[in-house]
Protein backbone atom coordinates (compact mmCIF):
# COMPACT_ATOMS: atom_id res chain seq x y z
CA UNK A 1 0.00 0.00 0.00
CA UNK A 2 2.39 2.66 1.25
CA UNK A 3 4.50 1.89 -2.22
CA UNK A 4 2.00 2.19 -4.42
CA UNK A 5 0.39 5.63 -2.59
CA UNK A 6 4.52 6.85 -3.03
CA UNK A 7 4.59 6.15 -6.38
CA UNK A 8 1.29 8.17 -7.08
CA UNK A 9 2.94 11.35 -5.72
CA UNK A 10 5.90 10.58 -7.86
CA UNK A 11 3.31 10.54 -11.03
CA UNK A 12 1.33 13.89 -9.52
CA UNK A 13 4.52 16.01 -9.23
CA UNK A 14 5.93 15.00 -12.30
CA UNK A 15 3.00 15.57 -14.31
CA UNK A 16 3.29 19.01 -14.62
CA UNK A 17 6.21 19.26 -16.50
CA UNK A 18 6.58 18.63 -19.98
CA UNK A 19 8.52 15.40 -19.78
CA UNK A 20 6.20 14.06 -17.02
CA UNK A 21 5.03 11.62 -20.09
CA UNK A 22 8.56 10.05 -20.68
CA UNK A 23 9.36 9.68 -17.28
CA UNK A 24 6.12 8.27 -16.21
CA UNK A 25 7.17 4.94 -17.68
CA UNK A 26 9.78 3.40 -16.30
CA UNK A 27 8.82 4.60 -12.84
CA UNK A 28 5.36 3.34 -12.78
CA UNK A 29 7.19 0.34 -14.14
CA UNK A 30 9.43 0.47 -10.76
CA UNK A 31 6.77 0.77 -8.27
CA UNK A 32 5.36 -2.30 -9.92
CA UNK A 33 8.06 -4.22 -9.69
CA UNK A 34 8.79 -3.27 -6.09
CA UNK A 35 4.81 -4.29 -5.49
CA UNK A 36 5.22 -7.50 -7.16
CA UNK A 37 8.23 -8.66 -4.62
CA UNK A 38 6.56 -6.60 -1.26
CA UNK A 39 3.43 -8.81 -2.25
CA UNK A 40 5.84 -11.94 -2.83
CA UNK A 41 7.46 -11.73 0.22
CA UNK A 42 4.06 -11.26 2.15
CA UNK A 43 2.78 -14.12 1.06
CA UNK A 44 5.95 -16.13 1.73
CA UNK A 45 5.68 -14.46 5.41
CA UNK A 46 2.07 -15.33 6.06
CA UNK A 47 2.77 -19.29 5.26
CA UNK A 48 6.10 -19.05 7.01
CA UNK A 49 3.96 -17.46 9.91
CA UNK A 50 0.78 -20.22 9.34
CA UNK A 51 3.25 -22.82 9.43
CA UNK A 52 2.63 -25.09 12.46
CA UNK A 53 0.65 -22.44 13.69
CA UNK A 54 -2.57 -22.24 11.87
CA UNK A 55 -1.36 -26.07 10.12
CA UNK A 56 0.75 -28.71 10.85
CA UNK A 57 4.11 -28.76 9.12
CA UNK A 58 3.60 -32.07 7.27
CA UNK A 59 0.81 -30.72 5.57
CA UNK A 60 1.92 -26.85 3.91
CA UNK A 61 5.99 -26.94 5.41
CA UNK A 62 6.97 -23.64 5.40
CA UNK A 63 9.29 -21.72 2.80
CA UNK A 64 12.26 -21.61 5.09
CA UNK A 65 11.77 -25.72 5.40
CA UNK A 66 11.57 -26.01 1.39
CA UNK A 67 14.30 -24.13 0.73
CA UNK A 68 16.46 -25.72 3.10
CA UNK A 69 15.10 -29.40 1.82
CA UNK A 70 16.27 -27.82 -1.64
CA UNK A 71 19.30 -27.55 -0.97
CA UNK A 72 19.99 -30.44 0.76
CA UNK A 73 18.69 -32.63 -2.17
CA UNK A 74 20.50 -30.89 -4.76
CA UNK A 75 23.49 -31.89 -2.89
CA UNK A 76 22.53 -35.45 -3.53
CA UNK A 77 23.41 -37.88 -6.51
CA UNK A 78 20.01 -39.51 -6.28
CA UNK A 79 18.38 -36.09 -6.70
CA UNK A 80 20.28 -34.72 -9.96
CA UNK A 81 19.67 -38.33 -11.02
CA UNK A 82 16.06 -37.59 -10.87
CA UNK A 83 16.61 -34.31 -12.69
CA UNK A 84 18.42 -35.87 -15.16
CA UNK A 85 15.79 -38.54 -16.07
CA UNK A 86 12.76 -36.03 -16.05
CA UNK A 87 14.57 -33.80 -18.05
CA UNK A 88 15.61 -36.35 -20.70
CA UNK A 89 12.47 -37.66 -21.22
CA UNK A 90 11.24 -34.05 -21.35
CA UNK A 91 13.81 -33.22 -23.92
CA UNK A 92 13.23 -36.14 -25.62
CA UNK A 93 9.29 -36.48 -26.06
CA UNK A 94 8.99 -32.65 -26.59
CA UNK A 95 11.21 -33.31 -29.53
CA UNK A 96 9.70 -35.93 -31.03
CA UNK A 97 5.74 -34.20 -30.31
CA UNK A 98 7.24 -30.92 -32.33
CA UNK A 99 8.71 -32.68 -35.14
CA UNK A 100 5.49 -35.04 -35.43
CA UNK A 101 3.00 -32.61 -34.80
CA UNK A 102 4.39 -30.21 -37.63
CA UNK A 103 4.97 -32.67 -40.16
CA UNK A 104 1.09 -34.17 -40.14
CA UNK A 105 0.00 -30.12 -39.52
CA UNK A 106 2.48 -28.95 -42.40
CA UNK A 107 1.61 -32.21 -44.58
CA UNK A 108 -2.79 -32.23 -43.90
CA UNK A 109 -3.00 -28.54 -44.67
CA UNK A 110 -0.96 -28.47 -47.81
CA UNK A 111 -2.64 -31.63 -49.55
CA UNK A 112 -5.97 -30.71 -49.12
CA UNK A 113 -7.70 -33.82 -49.57
CA UNK A 114 -5.56 -35.89 -46.89
CA UNK A 115 -6.45 -32.87 -44.51
CA UNK A 116 -10.22 -33.26 -45.50
CA UNK A 117 -9.89 -36.99 -44.45
CA UNK A 118 -7.92 -37.07 -41.29
CA UNK A 119 -9.00 -33.52 -39.82
CA UNK A 120 -11.93 -34.85 -38.16
CA UNK A 121 -10.39 -37.85 -36.97
CA UNK A 122 -7.66 -35.96 -35.04
CA UNK A 123 -9.94 -33.54 -33.68
CA UNK A 124 -12.10 -36.51 -32.06
CA UNK A 125 -8.69 -37.96 -30.80
CA UNK A 126 -7.78 -34.57 -29.04
CA UNK A 127 -10.95 -34.21 -27.42
CA UNK A 128 -9.83 -37.10 -25.22
CA UNK A 129 -8.05 -35.83 -22.12
CA UNK A 130 -5.10 -37.05 -22.89
CA UNK A 131 -4.03 -38.24 -19.27
CA UNK A 132 -6.88 -40.93 -19.82
CA UNK A 133 -4.16 -42.74 -22.48
CA UNK A 134 -1.56 -42.28 -20.19
CA UNK A 135 -2.12 -45.82 -18.63
CA UNK A 136 -2.11 -47.55 -22.21
CA UNK A 137 1.41 -46.09 -22.80
CA UNK A 138 2.49 -47.01 -20.23
CA UNK A 139 1.38 -50.34 -20.98
CA UNK A 140 2.83 -50.34 -24.37
CA UNK A 141 5.89 -48.63 -23.37
CA UNK A 142 7.06 -50.06 -20.66
CA UNK A 143 7.72 -48.36 -16.73
CA UNK A 144 11.22 -46.49 -18.29
CA UNK A 145 11.76 -43.56 -20.20
CA UNK A 146 9.89 -44.66 -23.35
CA UNK A 147 6.61 -44.19 -21.69
CA UNK A 148 7.20 -40.94 -20.63
CA UNK A 149 8.22 -39.87 -23.64
CA UNK A 150 5.14 -40.90 -25.39
CA UNK A 151 2.70 -39.49 -22.95
CA UNK A 152 5.00 -36.18 -23.57
CA UNK A 153 5.16 -35.70 -27.10
CA UNK A 154 1.60 -36.65 -27.48
CA UNK A 155 0.43 -33.99 -25.56
CA UNK A 156 2.94 -31.94 -27.80
CA UNK A 157 2.04 -33.69 -30.77
CA UNK A 158 -1.55 -32.08 -30.49
CA UNK A 159 -0.73 -28.53 -29.69
CA UNK A 160 1.74 -28.20 -32.50
CA UNK A 161 -0.19 -29.98 -35.06
CA UNK A 162 -3.08 -27.65 -34.36
CA UNK A 163 -0.99 -24.58 -34.56
CA UNK A 164 0.96 -25.80 -37.62
CA UNK A 165 -2.58 -26.86 -39.67
CA UNK A 166 -4.09 -23.49 -38.71
CA UNK A 167 -0.78 -21.49 -39.62
CA UNK A 168 -0.45 -23.46 -43.09
CA UNK A 169 -4.42 -22.69 -43.92
CA UNK A 170 -4.30 -19.52 -43.01
CA UNK A 171 -1.75 -18.52 -45.23
CA UNK A 172 -1.91 -15.02 -47.54
CA UNK A 173 -2.35 -17.00 -50.73
CA UNK A 174 -1.35 -13.53 -52.56
CA UNK A 175 2.26 -14.04 -51.13
CA UNK A 176 2.02 -17.58 -52.39
CA UNK A 177 0.76 -16.40 -55.69
CA UNK A 178 3.79 -13.37 -55.94
CA UNK A 179 6.39 -16.19 -55.60
CA UNK A 180 4.90 -18.47 -57.94
CA UNK A 181 4.75 -16.01 -60.46
CA UNK A 182 8.22 -15.87 -59.99
CA UNK A 183 8.58 -19.24 -60.94
CA UNK A 184 8.69 -21.15 -57.81
CA UNK A 185 7.98 -24.66 -57.23
CA UNK A 186 6.18 -26.42 -54.29
CA UNK A 187 9.70 -26.87 -52.56
CA UNK A 188 10.39 -23.35 -52.40
CA UNK A 189 6.82 -22.23 -51.75
CA UNK A 190 6.80 -24.49 -48.74
CA UNK A 191 10.58 -23.23 -47.35
CA UNK A 192 10.47 -19.27 -48.20
CA UNK A 193 6.48 -18.63 -47.82
CA UNK A 194 4.70 -21.36 -46.23
CA UNK A 195 7.85 -22.04 -43.06
CA UNK A 196 8.32 -18.41 -42.21
CA UNK A 197 4.39 -17.64 -42.28
CA UNK A 198 3.61 -20.55 -39.75
CA UNK A 199 6.50 -19.52 -37.55
CA UNK A 200 4.31 -17.12 -35.75
CA UNK A 201 1.73 -19.61 -34.29
CA UNK A 202 4.30 -22.34 -34.84
CA UNK A 203 6.84 -20.56 -31.74
CA UNK A 204 3.34 -19.89 -30.03
CA UNK A 205 2.84 -23.40 -30.23
CA UNK A 206 6.57 -23.93 -28.96
CA UNK A 207 6.37 -21.89 -26.20
CA UNK A 208 2.97 -22.96 -24.86
CA UNK A 209 4.19 -26.99 -25.55
CA UNK A 210 7.01 -26.68 -22.68
CA UNK A 211 4.30 -26.57 -19.80
CA UNK A 212 2.24 -29.35 -21.67
CA UNK A 213 5.37 -31.47 -22.11
CA UNK A 214 6.30 -31.22 -18.74
CA UNK A 215 2.80 -32.52 -17.95
CA UNK A 216 2.82 -35.45 -19.75
CA UNK A 217 6.26 -36.35 -18.52
CA UNK A 218 4.80 -35.52 -14.78
CA UNK A 219 2.16 -37.72 -15.37
CA UNK A 220 3.69 -40.67 -16.41
CA UNK A 221 6.04 -40.28 -13.36
CA UNK A 222 3.34 -40.43 -10.87
CA UNK A 223 1.44 -43.47 -12.30
CA UNK A 224 4.57 -45.90 -12.33
CA UNK A 225 8.15 -44.86 -12.03
CA UNK A 226 11.34 -46.03 -10.19
CA UNK A 227 13.22 -42.49 -10.88
CA UNK A 228 12.59 -38.68 -11.90
CA UNK A 229 11.80 -35.52 -10.24
CA UNK A 230 7.21 -36.69 -10.92
CA UNK A 231 8.32 -39.93 -9.24
CA UNK A 232 10.49 -38.05 -6.41
CA UNK A 233 7.41 -35.90 -5.44
CA UNK A 234 4.63 -38.77 -5.56
CA UNK A 235 6.67 -40.63 -3.36
CA UNK A 236 7.51 -37.16 -1.17
CA UNK A 237 3.66 -36.73 -0.54
CA UNK A 238 3.19 -40.76 0.61
CA UNK A 239 5.50 -39.90 3.48
CA UNK A 240 3.71 -37.12 4.06
CA UNK A 241 6.97 -34.83 2.80
CA UNK A 242 5.72 -31.53 2.50
CA UNK A 243 8.37 -29.82 2.29
CA UNK A 244 10.02 -32.25 -0.44
CA UNK A 245 6.72 -31.84 -2.21
CA UNK A 246 7.34 -27.93 -2.52
CA UNK A 247 11.20 -28.41 -3.40
CA UNK A 248 10.26 -30.71 -5.76
CA UNK A 249 7.28 -28.57 -7.51
CA UNK A 250 10.19 -25.78 -7.40
CA UNK A 251 12.78 -27.61 -9.02
CA UNK A 252 9.90 -28.30 -11.70
CA UNK A 253 9.30 -25.19 -11.99
CA UNK A 254 13.01 -24.13 -12.89
CA UNK A 255 13.00 -26.70 -15.64
CA UNK A 256 10.18 -25.13 -16.93
CA UNK A 257 11.66 -21.34 -16.98
CA UNK A 258 14.97 -23.20 -18.43
CA UNK A 259 13.30 -24.74 -21.34
CA UNK A 260 10.90 -21.43 -21.83
CA UNK A 261 13.92 -19.64 -22.07
CA UNK A 262 15.85 -21.94 -24.43
CA UNK A 263 12.42 -21.61 -26.73
CA UNK A 264 12.59 -17.96 -26.44
CA UNK A 265 16.11 -17.87 -27.39
CA UNK A 266 15.49 -19.99 -30.46
CA UNK A 267 12.56 -17.75 -31.33
CA UNK A 268 14.87 -14.54 -31.66
CA UNK A 269 17.25 -16.54 -33.31
CA UNK A 270 14.67 -18.08 -36.03
CA UNK A 271 12.40 -15.10 -36.40
CA UNK A 272 14.86 -11.75 -36.42
CA UNK A 273 12.18 -9.78 -37.94
CA UNK A 274 9.70 -10.03 -35.30
CA UNK A 275 11.83 -8.21 -32.88
CA UNK A 276 11.47 -5.33 -35.51
CA UNK A 277 8.02 -5.09 -36.06
CA UNK A 278 8.34 -4.58 -32.43
CA UNK A 279 10.34 -1.88 -32.07
CA UNK B 1 3.50 -8.41 -83.52
CA UNK B 2 1.19 -8.80 -80.37
CA UNK B 3 2.57 -9.68 -77.24
CA UNK B 4 -1.33 -9.96 -75.35
CA UNK B 5 -4.12 -11.27 -77.09
CA UNK B 6 -7.36 -11.27 -75.17
CA UNK B 7 -9.87 -12.85 -77.53
CA UNK B 8 -13.42 -12.81 -76.98
CA UNK B 9 -12.28 -13.15 -73.09
CA UNK B 10 -15.85 -13.47 -70.66
CA UNK B 11 -15.38 -14.62 -66.98
CA UNK B 12 -18.34 -15.37 -64.64
CA UNK B 13 -17.69 -16.06 -61.13
CA UNK B 14 -19.82 -17.64 -58.27
CA UNK B 15 -19.88 -15.62 -55.02
CA UNK B 16 -18.62 -17.66 -52.34
CA UNK B 17 -21.74 -19.54 -50.46
CA UNK B 18 -24.42 -17.69 -51.90
CA UNK B 19 -23.48 -19.79 -55.32
CA UNK B 20 -24.93 -16.16 -56.80
CA UNK B 21 -22.93 -16.09 -60.36
CA UNK B 22 -22.00 -12.91 -61.20
CA UNK B 23 -20.42 -12.12 -64.72
CA UNK B 24 -17.35 -10.06 -64.74
CA UNK B 25 -15.56 -9.68 -68.21
CA UNK B 26 -17.97 -10.23 -71.49
CA UNK B 27 -16.70 -10.09 -75.36
CA UNK B 28 -13.45 -8.63 -73.72
CA UNK B 29 -11.33 -8.69 -77.23
CA UNK B 30 -7.53 -6.78 -76.92
CA UNK B 31 -4.35 -7.08 -78.55
CA UNK B 32 -1.36 -5.08 -76.54
CA UNK B 33 1.88 -4.37 -78.88
CA UNK B 34 5.56 -4.91 -78.21
CA UNK B 35 6.47 -2.19 -76.00
CA UNK B 36 3.50 -0.43 -75.65
CA UNK B 37 2.39 1.22 -72.20
CA UNK B 38 -1.15 0.07 -72.39
CA UNK B 39 -3.85 1.36 -69.63
CA UNK B 40 -6.62 0.05 -68.68
CA UNK B 41 -9.46 2.10 -66.45
CA UNK B 42 -12.89 1.43 -65.86
CA UNK B 43 -14.94 1.78 -62.35
CA UNK B 44 -14.62 -0.34 -59.55
CA UNK B 45 -15.90 -3.38 -60.16
CA UNK B 46 -15.53 -3.70 -64.05
CA UNK B 47 -13.32 -7.28 -63.94
CA UNK B 48 -10.44 -5.00 -65.11
CA UNK B 49 -8.05 -6.59 -62.47
CA UNK B 50 -9.05 -9.99 -63.66
CA UNK B 51 -7.47 -9.04 -67.11
CA UNK B 52 -4.31 -9.24 -65.38
CA UNK B 53 -5.40 -12.12 -63.15
CA UNK B 54 -5.91 -14.02 -66.32
CA UNK B 55 -3.60 -12.89 -68.28
CA UNK B 56 -1.07 -14.07 -65.29
CA UNK B 57 -2.53 -17.30 -65.33
CA UNK B 58 -3.91 -17.28 -61.93
CA UNK B 59 -7.51 -17.29 -62.96
CA UNK B 60 -8.73 -19.46 -66.54
CA UNK B 61 -11.34 -17.59 -68.21
CA UNK B 62 -14.96 -18.74 -68.32
CA UNK B 63 -15.04 -18.36 -72.10
CA UNK B 64 -12.75 -16.66 -75.01
CA UNK B 65 -8.54 -17.57 -74.74
CA UNK B 66 -6.32 -15.38 -73.41
CA UNK B 67 -3.02 -15.62 -75.65
CA UNK B 68 0.92 -14.83 -74.05
CA UNK B 69 3.06 -14.80 -77.33
CA UNK B 70 0.66 -16.41 -79.47
CA UNK B 71 0.77 -19.14 -76.30
CA UNK B 72 -2.92 -19.94 -74.76
CA UNK B 73 -2.42 -19.33 -71.30
CA UNK B 74 -2.79 -22.19 -69.36
CA UNK B 75 -0.76 -22.23 -66.14
CA UNK B 76 0.89 -19.90 -64.09
CA UNK B 77 2.56 -17.60 -66.52
CA UNK B 78 6.46 -17.16 -65.02
CA UNK B 79 6.57 -14.71 -67.73
CA UNK B 80 4.94 -11.76 -66.88
CA UNK B 81 6.25 -9.50 -64.13
CA UNK B 82 3.09 -8.61 -61.53
CA UNK B 83 2.92 -5.45 -59.14
CA UNK B 84 0.06 -5.05 -57.16
CA UNK B 85 -1.45 -2.53 -55.08
CA UNK B 86 -0.54 -3.80 -51.65
CA UNK B 87 3.60 -4.80 -52.05
CA UNK B 88 3.18 -8.24 -51.26
CA UNK B 89 7.05 -7.89 -50.20
CA UNK B 90 8.03 -10.87 -47.92
CA UNK B 91 8.11 -9.57 -44.38
CA UNK B 92 10.65 -12.32 -43.14
CA UNK B 93 13.20 -10.99 -45.77
CA UNK B 94 15.11 -8.03 -45.90
CA UNK B 95 15.06 -5.83 -49.28
CA UNK B 96 18.14 -7.37 -50.48
CA UNK B 97 16.74 -10.76 -49.82
CA UNK B 98 13.26 -9.57 -51.22
CA UNK B 99 14.54 -8.47 -54.61
CA UNK B 100 17.38 -11.52 -54.87
CA UNK B 101 14.46 -14.05 -54.35
CA UNK B 102 13.11 -14.23 -57.83
CA UNK B 103 16.65 -14.57 -59.18
CA UNK B 104 17.51 -17.65 -56.16
CA UNK B 105 14.22 -18.97 -57.85
CA UNK B 106 15.62 -18.84 -60.97
CA UNK B 107 19.33 -20.03 -60.20
CA UNK B 108 21.12 -17.24 -61.29
CA UNK B 109 24.39 -17.46 -60.78
CA UNK B 110 25.93 -15.61 -57.52
CA UNK B 111 27.95 -13.10 -58.69
CA UNK B 112 25.65 -11.69 -61.55
CA UNK B 113 22.83 -12.17 -59.05
CA UNK B 114 24.98 -10.21 -56.44
CA UNK B 115 25.41 -7.16 -58.93
CA UNK B 116 21.92 -7.06 -60.76
CA UNK B 117 20.94 -6.99 -56.86
CA UNK B 118 22.82 -3.82 -56.39
CA UNK B 119 22.04 -2.28 -59.84
CA UNK B 120 18.19 -2.49 -58.92
CA UNK B 121 18.40 -1.39 -55.57
CA UNK B 122 20.29 2.03 -56.83
CA UNK B 123 17.64 2.45 -59.80
CA UNK B 124 14.85 2.16 -57.55
CA UNK B 125 16.75 4.30 -54.72
CA UNK B 126 16.77 2.56 -52.07
CA UNK B 127 20.67 2.33 -51.08
CA UNK B 128 21.34 2.59 -48.02
CA UNK B 129 18.00 0.23 -46.80
CA UNK B 130 19.55 -3.15 -48.04
CA UNK B 131 19.26 -4.84 -44.53
CA UNK B 132 16.25 -3.28 -43.43
CA UNK B 133 12.71 -5.36 -42.90
CA UNK B 134 9.19 -4.23 -45.06
CA UNK B 135 7.86 -2.87 -41.83
CA UNK B 136 10.44 -0.79 -41.02
CA UNK B 137 10.03 0.88 -44.91
CA UNK B 138 7.29 3.64 -45.50
CA UNK B 139 4.74 2.48 -48.57
CA UNK B 140 6.28 4.28 -51.06
CA UNK B 141 9.60 2.64 -50.28
CA UNK B 142 7.92 -1.15 -49.74
CA UNK B 143 6.49 0.08 -53.36
CA UNK B 144 10.12 0.82 -54.92
CA UNK B 145 11.51 -2.38 -53.36
CA UNK B 146 8.62 -4.35 -55.24
CA UNK B 147 8.65 -3.01 -58.43
CA UNK B 148 12.94 -3.68 -58.21
CA UNK B 149 11.48 -7.02 -57.07
CA UNK B 150 9.88 -7.59 -60.07
CA UNK B 151 11.87 -6.01 -62.89
CA UNK B 152 14.95 -7.55 -61.33
CA UNK B 153 14.71 -10.57 -63.06
CA UNK B 154 13.88 -8.71 -66.57
CA UNK B 155 10.45 -10.23 -67.46
CA UNK B 156 9.64 -7.79 -70.57
CA UNK B 157 6.23 -8.26 -69.77
CA UNK B 158 4.71 -6.14 -66.92
CA UNK B 159 1.10 -6.30 -65.23
CA UNK B 160 0.66 -3.78 -62.82
CA UNK B 161 -2.67 -3.36 -60.72
CA UNK B 162 -3.10 -0.07 -59.29
CA UNK B 163 0.51 -0.24 -58.26
CA UNK B 164 0.33 3.19 -56.68
CA UNK B 165 -2.92 3.51 -55.55
CA UNK B 166 -2.18 3.00 -52.24
CA UNK B 167 0.60 5.86 -51.76
CA UNK B 168 0.56 9.89 -50.96
CA UNK B 169 0.19 12.10 -54.19
CA UNK B 170 3.71 12.92 -54.14
CA UNK B 171 5.09 10.20 -53.77
CA UNK B 172 3.06 8.25 -56.72
CA UNK B 173 4.26 10.83 -58.87
CA UNK B 174 8.22 10.09 -57.97
CA UNK B 175 7.30 6.36 -59.12
CA UNK B 176 5.72 7.57 -61.95
CA UNK B 177 8.38 9.09 -63.26
CA UNK B 178 10.87 5.91 -61.91
CA UNK B 179 8.53 3.73 -63.95
CA UNK B 180 8.22 5.59 -67.09
CA UNK B 181 12.36 6.02 -67.10
CA UNK B 182 12.32 2.02 -66.35
CA UNK B 183 10.04 1.67 -69.63
CA UNK B 184 11.68 3.33 -72.12
CA UNK B 185 15.56 2.14 -71.05
CA UNK B 186 14.57 -1.34 -70.59
CA UNK B 187 11.30 -1.59 -73.35
CA UNK B 188 9.24 -3.16 -71.50
CA UNK B 189 5.40 -4.06 -72.58
CA UNK B 190 2.97 -2.82 -69.61
CA UNK B 191 -0.39 -3.28 -68.98
CA UNK B 192 -1.36 -0.91 -66.06
CA UNK B 193 -4.57 -1.09 -64.48
CA UNK B 194 -5.75 2.27 -62.58
CA UNK B 195 -8.89 3.86 -61.65
CA UNK B 196 -6.84 7.41 -61.99
CA UNK B 197 -7.97 9.12 -65.72
CA UNK B 198 -4.51 11.60 -64.76
CA UNK B 199 -2.07 8.56 -64.33
CA UNK B 200 -3.61 6.81 -67.54
CA UNK B 201 -2.55 9.64 -69.22
CA UNK B 202 0.53 9.97 -67.92
CA UNK B 203 1.96 7.04 -68.29
CA UNK B 204 0.20 5.22 -71.39
CA UNK B 205 0.25 4.95 -74.96
CA UNK B 206 -3.22 3.69 -75.15
CA UNK B 207 -6.25 3.78 -72.90
CA UNK B 208 -8.62 1.30 -72.91
CA UNK B 209 -11.63 1.92 -70.94
CA UNK B 210 -14.13 -0.57 -69.82
CA UNK B 211 -18.02 -0.72 -69.43
CA UNK B 212 -18.96 -1.35 -65.26
CA UNK B 213 -19.48 -5.01 -64.87
CA UNK B 214 -19.97 -6.84 -66.98
CA UNK B 215 -17.09 -5.35 -68.37
CA UNK B 216 -16.76 -5.04 -71.75
CA UNK B 217 -14.15 -3.07 -73.88
CA UNK B 218 -16.43 0.68 -74.34
CA UNK B 219 -13.32 2.84 -76.14
CA UNK B 220 -9.69 2.62 -76.71
CA UNK B 221 -7.89 6.16 -76.86
CA UNK B 222 -4.35 6.86 -78.49
CA UNK B 223 -2.51 9.29 -76.15
CA UNK B 224 -0.67 10.89 -78.29
CA UNK B 225 1.63 12.98 -76.16
CA UNK B 226 4.93 13.42 -77.23
CA UNK B 227 7.95 11.46 -75.44
CA UNK B 228 10.45 11.26 -72.94
CA UNK B 229 7.53 13.00 -70.55
CA UNK B 230 7.38 14.84 -67.66
CA UNK B 231 5.81 13.49 -65.67
CA UNK B 232 5.47 16.47 -62.76
CA UNK B 233 4.57 19.05 -66.09
CA UNK B 234 3.00 16.63 -68.64
CA UNK B 235 -0.55 17.41 -67.08
CA UNK B 236 -0.02 21.12 -68.31
CA UNK B 237 0.08 20.43 -71.82
CA UNK B 238 -2.77 21.65 -74.09
CA UNK B 239 -2.69 18.11 -75.34
CA UNK B 240 -3.18 16.63 -72.26
CA UNK B 241 -6.73 18.67 -71.35
CA UNK B 242 -7.67 18.10 -74.66
CA UNK B 243 -7.57 14.11 -74.35
CA UNK B 244 -8.33 14.51 -70.76
CA UNK B 245 -12.01 15.86 -71.35
CA UNK B 246 -12.12 13.13 -74.44
CA UNK B 247 -11.34 10.42 -71.50
CA UNK B 248 -14.04 11.82 -69.45
CA UNK B 249 -16.56 12.29 -71.77
CA UNK B 250 -16.31 8.33 -72.39
CA UNK B 251 -16.00 7.93 -68.58
CA UNK B 252 -18.68 9.79 -67.04
CA UNK B 253 -21.62 7.52 -68.44
CA UNK B 254 -20.17 4.79 -66.40
CA UNK B 255 -19.49 6.51 -64.05
CA UNK B 256 -23.22 7.99 -63.64
CA UNK B 257 -24.75 4.77 -64.00
CA UNK B 258 -22.65 3.41 -60.79
CA UNK B 259 -23.78 6.50 -58.63
CA UNK B 260 -27.70 4.98 -58.83
CA UNK B 261 -26.22 1.79 -58.35
CA UNK B 262 -24.62 0.76 -55.12
CA UNK B 263 -21.01 -1.67 -55.87
CA UNK B 264 -20.63 -4.75 -54.83
CA UNK B 265 -18.41 -7.91 -55.37
CA UNK B 266 -14.89 -7.63 -56.75
CA UNK B 267 -12.88 -6.26 -59.00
Amino acid sequence: MAVSAEGDTILMGKSTTGSASLKRRPKTRRSIRIAQIISVIVILGLWQLADNRLFPDYLISSPYNVVRRLFSLLSTVTMWHNIGATAEELALGYLLGVVTGVAFGVGLAYWRVAGATFEPLITIINGIPKIALAPLLLIWFGLGLASKVAIASMTVFFVMFYNSYLGVRSMPSELVEVVKLMGASRSVVLRKVVLPQISTPLVTGLRSAVPFAMIGVIVGEFIAADVGVGYFIRNSSENFDSASVFAGIVVLVLMIIVGTGIISMFERWIMPWRTHEEE
Amino acid sequence: MSVVRFDNVGQTYEIHKTGHLVQALSDVTFDVAEKEFCAIVGPSGCGKSTLLHLLAGLKTPTSGEVFFRSHKVEAINTAVGYVTQDSRLLPWMTVVDNIRLPLDIRKVARKERDKLVEEWIALVGLEGFESVYPSQLSGGMQKRCSIARTLVYGPDVLLMDEPFAAVDAITRTVLQQILLDLWSNYQKTVLFVTHDLNEALTLADRIIVMTKRPGRIKAQIEVSIQRPRDVFHVAELPEFTKLHRELWDVFRSEIDGSLSQPERGQD
